[in-house]
């Protein structure tokens, strides 16, 4: 059972074993994922359309997870936040799937790829109007050449602050002391804006260029906070999961922990829904019609059960779920709504993407699933194979005792 | 009066601690002894008191929900009365009933109500406005009471042993003892 307020540990003298298991869950989520991935992928070079938009949906929906947790990892070091130190690894953890993003995302850079995806890959095909209006504003940023540039741009800047972060926690984990909390702490802060400016342009990148002529400011952070959210949900889920084994993390997450994420992802829900919200009244009151279509194929069309579905399953359920202090503190309900808002959270990228793909409705099909869990169980199967050899509690960490012993104010 | 009025007249039996533990000591005590009325005063925050006291959580959220419920939907009728019934407006040939535009005024009604339940509510649950309390009669009290101290009261009606509660507190390590009664 998780530690109470009373824990004595002493001064860092945990002796955990470092983590050497995992095999199996490395093993499930590795052939999920290699087959999903290989399905789906067979599919897209054999020329099917939805397995490309399906690849790329799950592509966008992983990474930013991963981003999510990067993000959460770096605020957290910004802070100097103490409370989060014994449930730290999850986040690492998550974060640490970067690279296996990055070569997941390889497929989607191939120009079969932007053919199949990215309408402004063939201006050619643009009726007079258009055209011209994108030879006026878009043609220059929407080049294929740019394109890549901006790729290479943010995967330094999401590689570099993923494995900086990390690999100074390797060293923590050896040395002790305040040396690499304090370069964490000054790193992480330096990050931030890099990493959230990063995850801001390939959501316009990946995602809002799929229809070029439709933009919305606010869409890069709409597609940021979904991935916060989903990385919160994973670390909630990782937690919860594994509280009986004194060696991994979940085991030390006290109940003011537990408290602290369930109300974390009531934010976060709350976020998500602010921001939507406000990029559909924005398009709304604006009534222009470069912008309307965006709405006008989700509220209009057979897409407005899904949209619905979101406003009610990804804000108003787990919100009302979430507000009692009571629901918090259960950790299997805790848990279930971690699992529905993660779910929710790649129906939402679903309900981003292929519409692009199919204007009257959503027309599911195997590849919808198979991209999902593919790119999925290759991302998590990584990210546990990344803690095998690791402390799952940063054992030498000078704030884990502060940690243990937090409280919940109230 | 002439006659003496029927209703028994109260008294409180106040105790003062220099630490915490001394009052969740005198908290449980005076619980176990079977006293329903205590009550706490402290100028800092006191965790542990509830539990001690075994008081059952606050009634506070279900009167700020129904706040919220009064105040999105009171809005939402609101505005459809206004904008779809009583007066209705084409604003740019969008539809009358419009309800993204409605939801950042349905936000508003709902934050407003749920707090002036919350504020409202909290105040009649503690019985407030309160100009005066017997407790103010005691000059050690008011003296530490909102500065230093940790103060429990026990209220009993008068003369049922008094001087046996207050002995229990000294016993618990109280610094000083004091007794309010009520006058009939």
């Amino acid at each position: 059972m998780a530690t109470t307020e009373t824990v004595t540990v002493g001064p860092l003298n945990l002796d955990l074993p470092r983590f050497a298991g995992g095999m199996k869950w490395i093993g499930v989520f590795g052939v999920i994922g290699v087959i999903g991935t290989g399905i789906t992928l067979a599919g897209a070079f054999g020329g099917n359309q939805d397995a490309w938009f399906s690849y790329q949906a799950a592509f966008a929906f992983w990474t930013a997870t991963a981003v999510g947790g990067l993000i959460l990892l770096a605020a957290h070091h910004a802070a100097n936040a103490k409370w989060p130190t014994a449930i730290r690894r999850p986040m690492e953890a998550v974060a640490g799937a970067m690279p296996v993003m990055l070569v997941l995302g390889i497929p989607l850079l191939l120009p079969n790829a932007l053919s199949a995806i990215y309408p402004w890959y063939h201006p050619e095909k643009f009726d007079a109007e258009l055209l011209h209006h994108f030879h006026g504003h878009k043609e220059l940023y929407l080049a294929p050449g740019v394109y890549y540039v901006r790729q290479a741009i943010y995967w330094v800047v999401f590689l570099l602050a993923t494995e900086v972060i990390l690999s100074w926690s390797k060293k923590l984990d050896e040395v002790g002391g305040h040396e690499f909390i304090r370069k964490t702490r000054s790193f992480s802060a330096g990050m931030l804006p890099f990493i959230i400016l990063a995850v801001t342009w390939a959501g316009f990148d990946w995602l809002m260029s799929l229809t070029p002529f439709w933009q919305s400011t606010i869409f890069g952070a709409y597609y940021g906070a979904g991935g916060f959210l989903a990385a919160i949900a994973i670390v909630t889920i990782a937690c919860l999961a594994t509280r009986s084994d004194r060696s991994m993390f979940g085991y030390w997450m006290t109940k003011h922990h537990q408290h602290n994420l369930g109300k974390l992802l009531l934010a976060f829900v709350s976020f998500w829904a602010y921001i939507g919200f406000s990029q559909l009244l924005l398009v709304w009151i604006g009534n222009l019609p470069e912008e309307v279509p965006y709405y006008w194929i989700r509220l209009k069309t057979g897409w407005l059960p899904m949209s619905t579905f979101l406003i009610f399953g990804h804000f108003a359920l787990p919100f009302v779920l979430l507000v009692p202090r009571t629901v918090k503190l259960m950790p299997r309900l805790l848990m279930a709504i971690a699992i529905w808002v993660l779910f929710v959270c790649m129906v939402d990228v679903y309900w981003m993407v292929l519409p692009a793909l199919h204007e009257d409705g959503p027309h599911y099909s195997l590849y919808n699933f198979t991209a999902f869990l593919g790119v999925g169980g290759i991302a998590a199967a990584f990210a546990i194979f990344r803690l095998r050899g690791r402390y799952l509690v940063p054992v030498k960490d000078p704030y884990l005792v502060d940690s243990l012993q937090y409280l919940q104010p109230h | 009066m002439a006659h003496a009025t029927t209703e028994p007249t109260r008294s409180w039996i106040l105790a003062e601690f220099t630490h915490l533990d001394g009052l969740l000591s005198a908290c449980r005590k005076m619980k176990a002894a079977g006293h329903s009325d205590i009550d706490t005063y402290s100028p800092y925050p006191l965790h542990g008191v509830d539990e001690a006291l075994g008081w059952k959580p606050s009634r506070i959220p279900f009167i700020a929900a129904t706040g919220a419920v009064l105040g999105g939907t009171g809005a939402l009728l609101m505005m459809y009365y206004l904008n779809a019934v009583h007066y209705p407006i084409n604003v740019a040939n969008r539809l009358l009933i419009s309800t993204p535009t409605w939801i950042p005024i349905m936000f508003e009604c709902t934050v407003l109500l749920t707090g002036l339940c919350t504020f409202f509510g909290l105040n009649a649950l503690n019985g407030l406005p309160r100009p005066h309390h017997p407790v103010f009669e005691s000059e050690a009290f008011v003296k530490t009471a909102t500065s230093s101290a940790y103060w429990i009261s026990v209220t009993v009606p008068s003369g049922e042993g008094d001087q046996q509660i207050m002995d229990e507190l000294r016993a618990v390590g109280a610094r000083t003892v004091d007794l309010v009664k009520e006058v009939p």
